[in-house]
């Protein structure tokens, strides 16, 4: 059946290859002169992390849905903030895509910088929303997300959580969801090594960790972790028996994961609503589904369109300002 | 082991299209790794869109030859012309741009040849006969350990300025120091950043080293341009491999790096780099004659690229037994499976055994077919000798420079580079060794972060360090390392003094 799953998956690369050399195939309406080269999709993060596995995978059926090559560029560092400014220092025609990520609007609030993506940039869509959980190891006397709470309230300060990043993301979602449901932990940073993190936990040198779904999923399957809590509203189809947050009573006003596009502010109105258009189509092609559901990303609850997008982007920003401010890393 | 699933691993290697994927993969593995500024994983990235047109096998196992090839081909522009080609080939330069500076590059570019694919071999045996037991190893590391055992590298490498042991420690702290600038991995605190965004992500290793070692050369070379004619001889250098004898006096030294790299393989988040200064450390510990170190010798060139391509067995431990790649390249080749619709982890391995057996000898045959890579692109790279100095340093420095700003697309590492030219320069002038400001800058952030998690995880006990076995262990190790040359001096004269006294 695998074998079955990559023949097809190489069958419809090349018929979007053969396609892709075929100009106008798409159902979206092409400004008159656009794309007319290439266009840039800067990705804000290093090569072969989740951003660029998601940027590269969109693009493979983007490129014929958009009519023209797209190339990825990796402008990583400073916590999405390079790659911030390199977009910004691009001309505002549409030939150069941002990659959109939490730890932009984090980038901001903290004031690392001053460009937002609502103000400096124009939201296009929000593409996919990536599940995250609590996970254990198997060995773990945590059998249930009620569990790991008793004991925390037992040992305050004593339960620690891991997870990759230091003041963003990750870091500020694990502590508002022990926070809401009313622990106190002690949340441990990995550093970006994800699998660092993977073995420290798996040797039982973290109580639990906090991740996307994607990154767990094998050892999960093989039985070496338990998954406890995922923060999507509704169980994950892959993993019925997870509870959610809101099950749990925990007020879900926490921070979730999620990926999608924008572009330079000025860009004219019709080439937004063209790549917006191209990428829907790209979003909803079997490629990407194939993609997304090996990675756990899900693009039907993650799409939104760039107006929804804009404010959702200021409520997660309102977000981030409160907890940032009561977790003590803005003042 | 001798089972079905064995005899389909070799199977699928010498497929003929898998076969020459493999072939195909470690020349260009070869070529990338010693270009600077293309590496291994941008390779195997700019692959994966072309793997999907092929079976998963031979798009892995291309994967595989790449990832072989990269580690050794570091070393071929790290002995020409001073450049790391990739950060492993760090500690190469050292010794192996002496070499050939006293005109034995063939000599250095063979021996690191057959130290990496020996250190590559053994290692792999290494890690088919006992992954399950050495993937417990990687899980036993927790920050106590990881510490421990970043302060024994530490130890290790105090003593590689043999010439200078109180220049290099300045010099390995200011690297420690350097490895802080930018936001803090643990708490997300900016620090030295001076308020300027582009230091937020701190000085980063290639930046720094491309500054350090050719940019610096460079400008050596135009301050005192050494005329060099360009002789038939310099670019019909060829790759000499060692003598039989040769080989049996550098065993100890391959043995010891190999192990060393198998190690810091297993162990994700300590990388190529560390292992191979870790192994040249060690053999400047252990080596009768310490000070012939840095001057160019066979033992400075064959125990980094034994360790660094023995990296590779160790770090497909972690990636085939429980789906968790133990450094960047290892984590891209994750990354086709994903693109494969394939789920690396334990129940691959449950579900398809003769995957392990044709990984294995995927690699395997890779460092086979790297000694013939590296014969041929030796001899590509020597043609660049025909050009004059006042051409070719020039060129080497536009590479270079390129190299470091292709690593991130940003401008302001080329702008480092440029400023550690400078700094280098003067450093170089004045026999400051520049490779203990790379080691610290290598272990800093290890050292850092793995004592401060501990300190966290342990609450603020210091004792954590010598309660644990494992961290007792190591640290114990560095503690006698740096007191044994004191301890033994005093035995020696007192040795020496009772006769007289008697």
């Amino acid at each position: 059946m695998k074998r079955a799953k990559v023949v097809l998956l190489a069958c419809m690369v090349g018929i979007c290859l053969i396609a892709a050399s075929f100009a106008g195939v798409s159902a979206a309406v092409k400004p008159a002169g656009f794309p007319e080269t290439p266009i840039s999709f800067v990705v804000p993060f290093g090569f072969g992390g989740g951003f660029d596995t998601f940027a590269r995978a969109l693009c493979i059926p983007a490129r014929k849905t958009v009519g023209q090559q797209i190339n990825v560029v990796n402008v990583g560092g400073a916590g999405t903030v390079k790659g911030l400014i390199y977009a910004n220092d691009q001309p505002a025609d549409g030939y150069t895509l941002m990659g959109y990520e939490a730890s932009e609007i984090i980038a901001e609030v903290s004031g690392k910088t001053n460009l937002t993506i609502t103000e400096d940039f124009v939201p296009v869509m929000r593409s996919v929303i990536t599940p995250c959980m609590i996970f254990v190891r198997k060995e773990s006397p945590f059998k249930t997300w009620n569990d790991l709470i008793k004991y925390a309230k037992k040992n305050p300060g004593k339960l620690i959580c891991g997870g990759t990043d230091a003041g963003g993301l990750f870091t500020v979602a694990a502590t508002a969801i022990f926070k809401n449901a009313g622990v106190d932990v002690k949340y441990l940073s990995f550093a970006d090594d994800s699998s660092r993190m993977q073995t420290s936990v798996l040797g039982g040198h973290v109580d639990c960790v906090f991740d996307v779904v994607s990154v767990f999923a094998g050892l999960v399957d093989a039985g070496k972790m338990r998954a406890l809590v995922v923060n999507t509203p509704q169980r994950m189809k892959a993993y019925p028996k997870v509870p959610t947050l809101k099950e749990l009573k925990i007020d879900t006003n926490v921070p979730t994961h999620w990926r999608g596009i924008g572009v330079k502010k000025g860009t004219p109105p019709e080439r937004i609503k063209f790549l917006h258009d191209a990428f829907y189509e790209a979003l909803q092609s079997s490629v990407f589904k194939a993609v997304c559901a090996d990675t756990y990303m899900d693009p039907v609850a993650g799409y939104l369109n760039g107006e929804d997008f804009a404010e959702f982007i200021n409520k997660e920003r309102q977000t981030y300002q409160t907890t940032l401010k009561d977790l003590g890393f803005i003042k | 082991m001798f089972d079905l699933p064995f005899f389909q691993g070799i199977g699928l290697v010498f497929d003929p299209l898998n076969l020459l994927m493999l072939t195909l993969g470690t020349f260009c593995g070869v070529f990338v790794g010693a270009v600077p500024g293309l590496n291994g994983p941008m390779a195997i990235c700019m692959l994966a869109p072309f793997t999907l047109m092929m079976p998963f096998n031979a798009g892995f196992i291309m994967a595989c030859g790449i990832y072989c090839g990269q580690l050794f081909g570091g070393s071929i522009a790290a002995i020409l012309f001073k450049t790391p080609g990739t950060e492993v080939a760090a500690a190469t330069v050292i010794d192996g741009y002496e070499l050939n500076r006293k005109g034995q590059a063939g000599k250095a570019l063979g021996t690191a040849i057959a130290a990496s694919a020996i250190g590559g071999l053994l290692s792999l045996i290494a890690l088919v006969a006992l992954a399950p037991p050495l993937a417990k190893v990687a899980l036993q590391f927790g920050p106590a350990e990881y510490f421990s055992f970043a302060l024994l590298g530490l130890a290790m490498v105090s003593s590689m300025a043999a010439g200078s042991p109180m220049k290099g420690t300045l010099m390995t702290v200011l690297g420690l120091f350097m490895s802080t600038v930018g936001v803090c991995s643990l708490t997300g605190v900016e620090r030295f950043t001076f308020g300027s965004t582009q230091l937020l992500s701190g000085l980063s290793l290639i930046p720094v080293m491309i500054g350090l070692y050719p940019v610096a050369e460079c400008f050596t070379q135009f301050k005192s341009p050494t005329i060099r004619e360009a002789t038939p001889a310099a670019f019909k250098t060829a790759a000499q491999l060692p003598t039989f004898k040769e080989l049996k006096s550098l065993w100890g030294t391959i043995g010891r790096g190999t192990l060393i790299g198998t190690i810091v393989g297993i162990l994700p988040g300590v990388g190529g780099p560390t292992a191979a200064f870790t192994a040249y450390g060690v053999e400047v510990k252990r080596s009768k004659h310490p000070e012939k170190f840095g001057t160019g010798i066979l033992e400075g060139v064959a125990a980094p690229e034994s360790a660094n391509n023995a990296t590779s067995g160790g770090a497909m431990v972690p990636m085939l037994t429980l789906g968790i790649p133990g450094s960047l390249t290892t984590a891209v080749m994750m990354g086709l499976f994903v693109i494969h619709g394939l789920q690396p982890g334990p129940l691959m391995l449950a579900k398809q055994p003769e995957f392990l057996y044709s990984t294995f000898f995927a690699m395997f045959l890779s460092n086979i077919l790297m000694i013939f890579a590296g014969i041929f692109c030796v001899k590509l790279f020597v043609q660049a000798l025909r050009l004059p100095n006042s051409i070719l340093y020039p060129i080497i420095m536009l590479i270079s420079l390129v190299g470091s700003y292709s690593m991130r697309n940003d401008i302001f590492d080329v702008w480092i580079s440029i400023a550690f030219g400078v700094v280098g320069y003067f450093l170089q002038k004045h026999n400051w060794p520049l490779a203990s400001l790379i080691v610290g800058l290598v272990l800093g952030p290890l050292v850092e972060v793995s004592f401060r998690s501990a300190m966290l995880t342990f609450d603020d006990n210091v004792l954590v360090f010598f309660t644990r076995p494992i961290a007792a262990v190591f640290i114990i190790g560095s503690i006698l390392s740096l007191v044994w040359p004191m301890i033994s001096k005093a035995i020696k004269s007192r040795r020496a003094a009772t006769p007289a006294g008697a």
